[in-house]
């Protein structure tokens, strides 16, 4: 694989880049990492991916990773060397969109797939329905990586990258030959019993124990912070205490609380299922930044036996900067691989798989992919 | 693994939460499904319906599968092992080692648990295998999982049902209705308020079925029967539409009772048979026209019968005289002449009498009269001595083996020379060369001959009116058809039964068994009597 990293935010400089690879006769499609940042205009960048040949896809996201640095500017080329069939699905929000049969159709007799790489529109309302059809249709026997891209404005805007353009609302999943091991932790620890989510609206929480979310929740990290929500501290305070929803044996899933709202609700990012349970959860930055160690360390042992590592595939919650603020250049450094590249992103939600593990939308979670050589 | 009692609580929860009773058992199947497997971080899994009373090949049916696309060897290795499970030791029995697990190779584990009576559900784990304590407490949840599908199994069959029903109420084009014991209509379907006139937004429960009786007091005698009688079949009256126009129609009644004996209400169909009335009729006056044309077909071939037979006579007696004299006063070509004069005219009154005797038989106007008859002596020399120059002249050895020289059969005499005739004459007819042999024995009389044969295809019209075997312009031989269709109807006349046996170009026999009881004995024993 060969991976580069472009500083400019320039489009001109874009378009550059994308054509060395799209002349190297080694890639056969190129992966795409770029930042919200960049001085591109949909016009103008859509003009450039549709003049590509060769197969596209990735996304903008608010913030990227080349070696041990984080870059709000900039672009990752990946080059692969192996045509791959870049399959959209879209309508990401739309209530009653059935995504096994857009999954099916995108089969066309590929499920030999190693790896299945998935990039999705992070500010849709559905990602956790098209996550468990992902599951419906093709399991756990392939490794499943990739994350919600967008922006930290927190506005919905064409953010994957395609041949078609920029598209939005959408759904990038691409069948890979390439050897993954995959790895998954978050760091967070539980500060509550858990609470039955009695009411929800996809990614909305109405109520735990049939009280309002926000009430529920908020006597519980006030009484642990010591500090008071306000009007206007609610992200402030909620980047350190998310829901954590109770799997079996593993870690919970992470939902990162990002508003309340007047009727006593909470919107997070991704769904949170009505009838399941959560805690709420906290975290110390050490046992945050250790948590992407780990991550890194059972994505290796998940690498199959004999098998070199090519490169490492970081995908990272762009809260987890937030939380950690200076300290996060420690995580950075703790995912580093003596003599290998390492590159990937800062997401709105992470998706992963290890053939064994819950295939999920997470959040506030950090992902490893190490590819083979 | 451990998983502490509360965490399992909260997973039991959440997977009977994730039934969803109010959908369909497909959709909450996966929902189901999709949410076990995810929670139990199982690769694949599948929902199976244990259908009894399916045949062996069918006994389990898979309601859903996860994943839908590429399921693994491993899946299907368990599944058809455990179809062989089920087919050894029966399902009923199996049921008592659930739940149950085994190691695949080295691949994973299955696990196997049960869903009430409903079916199993198989869930794959390629990360280690579930301790026993973790899955036997999992598995009443499946317990009450399987409950829930079998509920909504029973309940999707009903609404299935009732679909059928309510269309079959719907789409019939006859009328369905229920009334109340005090003829109020209850329900009446699409079919009979279009046969009744009624709007479909006209209101039904104030309506009386007895407005729409020509005869108010029919429903009265209807009541009164139906009191004692559960239901009524094929009863024909009057009834008025909404226009007040008069339509027949054909009614079937059920009574409903209730506990103390009483008509709570009826329920039954209706007909408009106004169609099939005009059908009827139409019918029977086209009936007694042709009765009447038949009687007037009869009346004119009596008169006919004479009117025919008497100048034909006249002219064939008059030709005999000028025959006698062929030899002195004419020549050898006006004995030509009145030689096919004769024959012309034998025929000419052959045919009359056939067409004539087959218009006894089909009018029925045929007398026969029983009598015991010499079959030698009375029925089949003469007619042989009658035949005889006819062979002779086509040089045909005419024979009669006979092994009972007294035998005597009970039989309408006309008929069975008739019968003899026939078979004779065709044989001649159609034998250009060797013989002709009548031969009797027992109760068994046979005609045979060297001629040239029928076609086995042909052979089931033999007995037809009007058919030969070659018809139209090309057929060589002269006929009207009738001859064996009439042998036949004079066989049954006589209690016999005709066969034939022939191979084309070699020749055929025609077999007449005469029945030994002969029902005709008794009649023929009470004629002699009085």
């Amino acid at each position: 694989m060969i991976v580069e990293f472009e500083k400019s935010s320039k489009i001109e400089d874009f378009a550059n880049h994308l054509q060395v690879f799209e002349e190297n006769p080694e890639v056969q499609s190129i992966f795409i990492l770029s930042c919200d940042g960049n001085d591109y205009t949909a016009e103008n960048i859509n003009k450039v991916l549709r003049n590509c040949k060769k197969p596209i896809f990735g996304g903008v996201f608010p913030q990227i990773i080349y070696e041990d640095m984080q870059y709000e500017k900039g672009t990752v080329f990946c080059g692969l060397s192996e045509k791959t069939d870049v399959h959209i699905i879209p309508n990401l929000s739309l209530p009653d969109e059935d995504y096994d049969r857009h999954l099916e159709k995108t089969i066309n007799g590929n499920v030999e797939a190693k790896t299945i790489f998935v990039f999705v529109d992070g500010f849709a309302k559905r990602i956790a329905s098209f996550i468990e059809s992902l599951f419906n249709i093709f399991g756990l026997e392939t490794n499943y990586i990739g994350g919600g891209a967008g922006s930290l404005s927190m506005k919905q805007k064409s953010c994957l990258f395609s041949n078609m353009g920029l598209i939005k609302d959408s759904a990038i999943i691409v069948h890979s030959s390439l050897v993954s091991g995959i790895g998954v932790s978050h760091g967070w620890e539980k500060i509550s019993g858990p609470l039955k989510v009695t009411e929800s609206d996809r990614n909305r929480v109405i109520s735990l124990d049939w009280e309002s979310a926000f009430n529920v929740y908020k006597n519980i990290v006030e009484s642990h912070s010591g500090e008071k929500f306000s009007d206007k501290n609610f992200f402030e305070l909620s980047k350190g205490y998310p829901l954590g929803i109770t799997t079996l044996s593993n870690e919970e899933i992470i939902r990162d609380p990002v508003s309340a709202d007047k009727d006593g609700s909470m919107t997070c990012i991704g769904e949170v299922p009505q009838d399941s349970f959560v805690s709420i959860m906290n975290g110390k930055k050490n046992s945050i930044i250790r948590a992407a160690g780990n991550a890194l360390f059972k994505a290796k042992n998940e690498l199959p036996e004999g098998k070199n590592i090519d490169s490492v595939f970081f995908i990272d919650c762009i809260s987890r900067v937030l939380f950690l603020e200076g300290d996060f250049s420690k995580e950075l450094a703790m995912v580093q691989y003596p003599g290998k590249k390492v590159f990937g992103a800062l997401t709105i939600g992470e998706i992963a798989n290890n053939k064994k593990d819950y295939l999920e939308f997470y959040n506030k979670t950090s992902v490893i992919g190490v590819f083979a050589e | 693994m451990t998983v502490s009692a509360a965490e399992q609580i909260q997973l039991l929860f959440e997977i009977l939460m994730s039934v969803d009773s109010h959908a369909d058992i497909k959709v909450s199947a996966k929902k189901s499904l999709s949410l076990i497997l995810r929670k139990l971080n199982c690769s694949a899994g599948g929902i199976f319906f244990v259908n009894l009373l399916s045949d062996e090949s069918d006994v389990v049916k898979e309601i859903i599968s996860i994943p839908q696309i590429s399921i693994n060897s491993f899946y299907l290795d368990s599944l058809e092992t455990f179809k062989d499970k089920i087919r050894k030791t029966g399902w009923v029995d199996l049921q008592k080692s659930f739940p149950f697990c085994y190691n695949h190779e080295n691949e994973g584990y299955c696990h196997i648990l049960n869903l009430s009576d409903f079916g199993f559900i198989l869930l794959i784990k390629n990360n280690g295998c579930f301790p026993d304590s973790f899955i036997k407490s999992l598995q009443p949840v499946f317990n009450k999982i399987g409950s829930i599908y079998n509920s909504m199994l029973k309940n999707e069959t009903l609404l299935l049902n009732e679909e059928r029903l309510r269309s079959i109420y719907e789409n019939v084009n006859i009328g369905l209705f229920r009334i109340s014991s005090a003829g109020n209509i209850l329900m009446l379907n699409p079919a009979g308020r279009k046969i009744l006139g009624i709007n479909n937004d006209s209101d039904l429960g104030e309506m009386i079925i007895t407005e729409f009786y020509k005869d108010p007091s029919f429903r009265d005698e209807l009541i009164d029967v139906l009191e004692t009688k559960k239901n009524i079949k094929g009863i024909r009256t009057n009834w008025k539409k909404k226009s007040g126009e008069f339509f027949p129609v054909n009614i079937n009644v059920t009574a409903y009772y209730d506990d103390s004996g009483k008509i709570r209400y009826f329920e039954g169909s209706f007909e408009d048979i106004t169609e099939r009335v005009n059908f009827e009729n139409n019918l029977k006056a086209a009936k007694e026209n042709a009765e009447k044309s038949e009687k007037l077909k009869s009346d004119f071939l009596a008169q006919m019968s004479h009117e025919i037979r008497t100048p034909v006579n006249t002219i064939l007696n008059y030709t005999s005289l000028l025959t006698i004299d062929k030899g002195t006063a004419g020549n050898q070509q006006n004995a030509f002449i009145y030689d096919s004069i004769e024959n012309a005219v034998n025929r000419l009154l052959r045919t009359i009498d056939l067409v004539l005797n087959m218009s006894d038989i089909e009018n029925n106007t045929y007398k026969a009269i029983f009598e015991e008859v010499h079959f030698e002596r009375d029925v089949l020399r003469p007619i042989i001595q009658e035949f005889k120059s006819a062979a002779d002249k086509k040089r045909l050895n005419l024979e009669l083996i006979s092994t009972d020289v007294s035998q005597k059969v009970y039989a309408d005499k006309y008929t069975l020379v008739q019968i003899i005739v026939n078979l004779l004459d065709n044989s001649i007819k159609y034998t250009n060369k060797g013989k002709i042999t009548l031969s009797i024995k027992d109760n068994k009389f046979s005609i045979s001959d060297t001629g040239i044969g029928i076609s086995e295809e042909y052979i089931p019209q033999l007995f037809q009116k009007f058919s030969q075997e070659e018809t139209g312009y090309s057929r060589k031989f002269e006929g009207t058809g009738l001859g064996l269709s009439l042998v036949k109807k004079y066989c049954e006349i006589n209690n016999a039964e005709i066969s034939v046996e022939s191979q084309k170009g070699i020749g055929t026999t025609f077999n007449i068994i005469f029945k030994q009881k002969n029902p005709f004995i008794n009649e023929y024993k009470k004629q002699v009597l009085h």
